[in-house]
């Protein structure tokens, strides 16, 4: 049994003396990278109602409800708290209705505070 | 007077137990951890990781509930003392995720008891957790 | 004004209310060097820095629903933490912190290093019993654990107060921090023993490589599986205090006790509490939770020879001496 004793010391002692690297997160904000995936945005303007969104959708987070009989307008309604930010629903629409924005600072006491209607 | 005391301990002080409710990818269990890390390090609100329910203050539950864990799942929420708070974290606990309307999970861990504050995310950002954890803090009366 | 003295030493100083409260402190304190030596910054949002955490976590505690269960003997259940409590808090009496040459305090007579030692190996049999009389089978493992691992660290704590008690000639723990006050050099021969001591006191609290009986990944609570609210507070408050008295015993044997009256005898108590304190934050940062076996054949093989070879080295001197 080879044990060396205590491998860590100088480190530990370096450290007690180094800046912590610990981030004080409510009051100091680090940036988010640019590629991750928070909440699912919509544009009603350019949907076209194929709903190829909706089939492809892995968690059922989004439903496309028609609002007028007569016009192509629709609305959206996100559940947020279903949705797994995999960015499927941007990846196939066809006419780029979506996309994602870097917002994660979404916790909420209830689950319908989490829906989110985009019309 | 005392209250105002009492009020002041039991928010500076949550103690935290994670519960794993039995479905899920362990995800949002890894994501818990980096919150307690030093790069976040939720000591600073005097948070402290509990192995046993009854030292704990705030359950901190990942995963779909499985049916077989269901009855787990209540004692374990059973043994915390009063007052206690659930926080559903990810989106398996909050609405069971990708594992909706299969036959073995509940869609989401509020069908089973209280929960008083959902963070969002699949899985979601540690300064999510903080974030929420903060609200919470903020909110009790 | 004969009554007052003892009535201040047992109410004031080293008594409860300095108790509560520097252990307190000492808790704060070792939180935060653990912290900062993780490169973490620790409590920081309770009182200035975080230096009232403790405070908010015992009070809180006190204020929490507390639980007894169905099937654990109620009586026994209940009075443990408050036995332990009172045993460590008469521990901490037999300190010599009141320095007055003459009559330092009112208790201490010769023979009370003994009793310091058998006074703080109580509450390891109290975690036993607390464990034992939960009835559940995280806490009956824990307790055990608690028993095998007192096996392991008794014998090498014993050894290594015995022989600065042989070296000054005295079981007196004034008459030894006297002796070192006046020949301080001869403290540089009982540095085994003061790291023997060291390590055996970890164990005895039961901190990071001798976490063993209540180790949160394997065996949830330990034998503190069962216990919430103002029971759990008055272990914690027991950790607390141990760890002062513990630290203050060590820093009376073998770094010369705490010289000069009231105030500088204060000053002395704290900055070498603290230092003990800092040696036990920095082992415990350093080293991982160990295996029972692991740590009963660490005890055997190492701490026991190392203290019977200081005995040794204090014998030789003490025959030499002057």
């Amino acid at each position: 049994m080879s044990l060396k004793f205590a491998p860590f010391l100088p480190e530990l002692l370096r450290s007690l003396f180094k800046k912590p690297v610990t981030v004080v997160y409510p009051f100091q904000k680090e940036a988010v990278a640019a590629g991750f995936r928070g909440t699912v945005v919509f544009d009603p303007a350019k949907c076209i109602g194929c709903n190829i969104c909706v089939n492809d959708c892995p968690a059922e987070a989004i439903d496309i409800i028609r609002v007028s009989e007569t016009e192509k307008k629709f609305k959206m309604i996100l559940h947020n708290d279903r949705c797994i930010h995999c960015a499927q629903c941007v990846d196939s629409c066809p006419t780029k209705t979506y996309h994602m924005d870097l917002e994660y600072e979404v916790a909420a006491f209830s689950r319908h505070n989490l829906k989110i209607e985009y019309k | 007077m005392i209250e105002r005391l009492v009020h002041w301990s039991r928010v500076k002080s949550p103690w935290v137990l994670h519960l794993n409710a039995g479905g899920g990818c362990n995800g949002c269990d890894i994501e818990i951890l980096a919150a307690l890390m030093p790069r976040f390090d939720l000591e600073r609100f005097g948070v402290q990781l509990k192995g046993t329910p009854r030292h704990a203050d705030v359950m901190i539950c990942t995963g779909a509930v499985t049916l077989q864990n269901r009855d787990r799942v209540l004692r374990v929420y059973e043994q915390v003392p009063d007052p206690k708070f659930v926080v559903a974290a990810g989106a398996c606990a909050m609405a069971g995720c990708v594992y909706r309307g299969s036959y073995h999970t509940l869609i989401g861990i509020d069908q089973l008891l209280p929960v008083n504050a959902y963070v969002p995310g699949c899985p979601f950002r540690p300064a999510a957790l903080i974030d929420a954890v903060v609200k919470l803090l903020n909110s009790v009366k | 004004m004969a009554i007052l003295k003892p009535i201040l030493y047992i109410l004031v100083y080293p008594g409860l209310i300095f108790l509560m409260v520097y252990s307190t402190f000492c808790e704060w304190f070792d939180r935060k060097l653990y912290a900062r030596m993780q490169n973490r910054i620790g409590p920081l949002h309770t009182g200035r820095s975080g230096i009232l955490q403790p405070v908010a976590d015992i009070i809180k505690l006190f204020a929490k629903e507390d639980i007894v269960p169905e099937k654990a003997d109620k009586h026994m259940f209940t009075a443990l933490p408050v036995f332990a409590l009172a045993i460590i808090c008469t521990a901490a009496l037999y300190l010599p912190v009141w320095h007055y040459s003459e009559a330092p305090s009112f208790i201490s007579f010769p023979g009370d290093l003994i009793v310091v030692a058998y006074l703080l190996t109580l509450p390891t049999l109290i975690f036993f019993l607390a464990g034992w009389h939960s009835t559940n089978y995280f806490s009956a493992i824990g307790g055990v654990r608690v028993l095998t691992m007192l096996f392991g660290y008794e014998i090498p704590l014993l050894l290594a107060l015995l022989s600065p008690a042989v070296l000054a000639g005295s079981w007196r723990i004034l008459e030894i921090a006297v002796f070192f006050q006046n020949r301080p050099l001869l403290m540089l021969v009982n540095i085994i023993g003061f790291f023997i001591a060291l390590i055996a006191l970890q164990a005895k609290l039961e901190r990071v490589p001798f976490d063993i009986p209540h180790a949160e990944t394997e065996i949830v609570g330990g034998q503190f599986t069962e216990y919430s609210g103002k029971k759990l507070a008055f272990f914690r408050l027991l950790g607390d205090i141990e760890m002062v008295v513990g630290a203050g015993l060590i820093a009376a044997v073998f770094l010369g006790g705490f010289p000069g009256g009231l105030l500088p005898g204060l000053a002395w108590f704290i900055v070498k509490t603290l230092f003990i304190v800092f040696l036990l934050a920095a082992m415990r940062a350093a080293t991982s939770r160990i295996r029972i076996d692991q740590m009963i054949s660490f005890s055997w093989r190492w701490l026991a020879p190392l203290g019977v070879l200081q005995l040794f080295i204090v014998i030789i001197i003490k025959g030499n001496m002057p």
